[in-house]
């Protein structure tokens, strides 16, 4: 089951405001339940809300002018998030984090100008979603 | 009960991974290879799982500082990894680790059976 809002975020492109999609796949969730109760789903929300703040601060702040400097952090944060990702059900945001782990990896510079921005974008989206879904878990 | 030492940055892996071991082991989680080292050497556990991608010192690094202790040597190691790779596998039993798991584990069964089946046998490194 799938559970889908829709966030409005600022666009690092001139601070345009646009629109992004978020599913929750709350079959995951689930699993965590199964796992550890309810409890345990709502401290790893929390766990991933707390992170989330440095994450996407550190994404929004990169220059990326000068990404060579910067691709190993970048490679850091996406693999995180990639992983959090996977546990909360988190689809869109583990595709783009997959996506900008791969690239950074690659170092195609080029590409991560684009893929950054939208990382940042799908997890401040994300981070709405979830705070939502928490509300549930209290 | 066995110990079982966790080395894996991410809070929410850790979380995780804590709350389905603690039903059947010992557990100390470390968000650090050099922090779960220290720990180790005054307390050396039964197996360790081991993130790949840490901070600072990544995972093989990791067990390469173990494997060079004479005292921590012997402890088998688990590979945990969000790269899911092609070759991935035979690259980390390469590097000494005595099985692999791939990240989300959100399958207790399949975290037993690995724990279960590496402390069975359990070699001389």
């Amino acid at each position: 089951m799938y559970t889908a809002w829709e966030a409005w975020v600022l666009s690092q492109d001139g601070g345009k405001m646009k629109k992004v999609d978020i599913s929750i796949d709350t079959e995951a969730l689930k699993k965590i339940e199964a796992i550890g109760g309810r409890t345990l789903v709502a401290k790893m929300i929390d766990v991933f809300l707390i992170g989330a703040v440095d994450k996407h601060q550190k994404l929004s702040s990169l220059n990326l002018q000068e990404p060579d400097s910067m691709l190993h952090e970048i490679e850091m944060i996406s693999h995180t998030l990639k992983s959090s990702a996977a546990y909360l059900g988190l689809n869109e945001l583990g595709r783009q984090s997959h996506l900008v782990e791969m690239q950074s990896t690659e170092k195609k510079v080029d590409a991560l100008q684009v893929s950054v921005p939208t990382l940042a974008a799908t997890l401040q989206a994300s981070v709405e979603a979830l705070k939502q879904l928490r509300k549930a878990y209290s | 009960m066995k110990n079982i030492v966790v080395i894996e940055d991410n809070l929410d892996n850790q979380l995780l991974v804590q709350a389905i071991l603690e039903k059947k082991y010992h557990v100390s989680c470390f968000e650090s290879g050099l922090s779960a080292y220290e720990y180790m050497l005054d307390c050396p556990p039964d197996i360790m799982l081991l993130d790949i991608s840490l901070p600072e010192m990544d995972g093989p690094e990791v067990l390469a500082l173990v494997r060079s202790s004479n005292s921590l040597r012997h402890i088998p190691a688990i590979a945990l990894t969000a790269h899911a790779m092609t070759g991935d596998r035979e690259k980390f039993l390469s590097m000494g680790f005595q099985a692999y798991l791939s990240k989300p584990i959100l399958d207790e069964g399949v975290l037993y059976d690995a724990i279960e089946k590496t402390l069975k046998s359990k070699r001389d490194l």
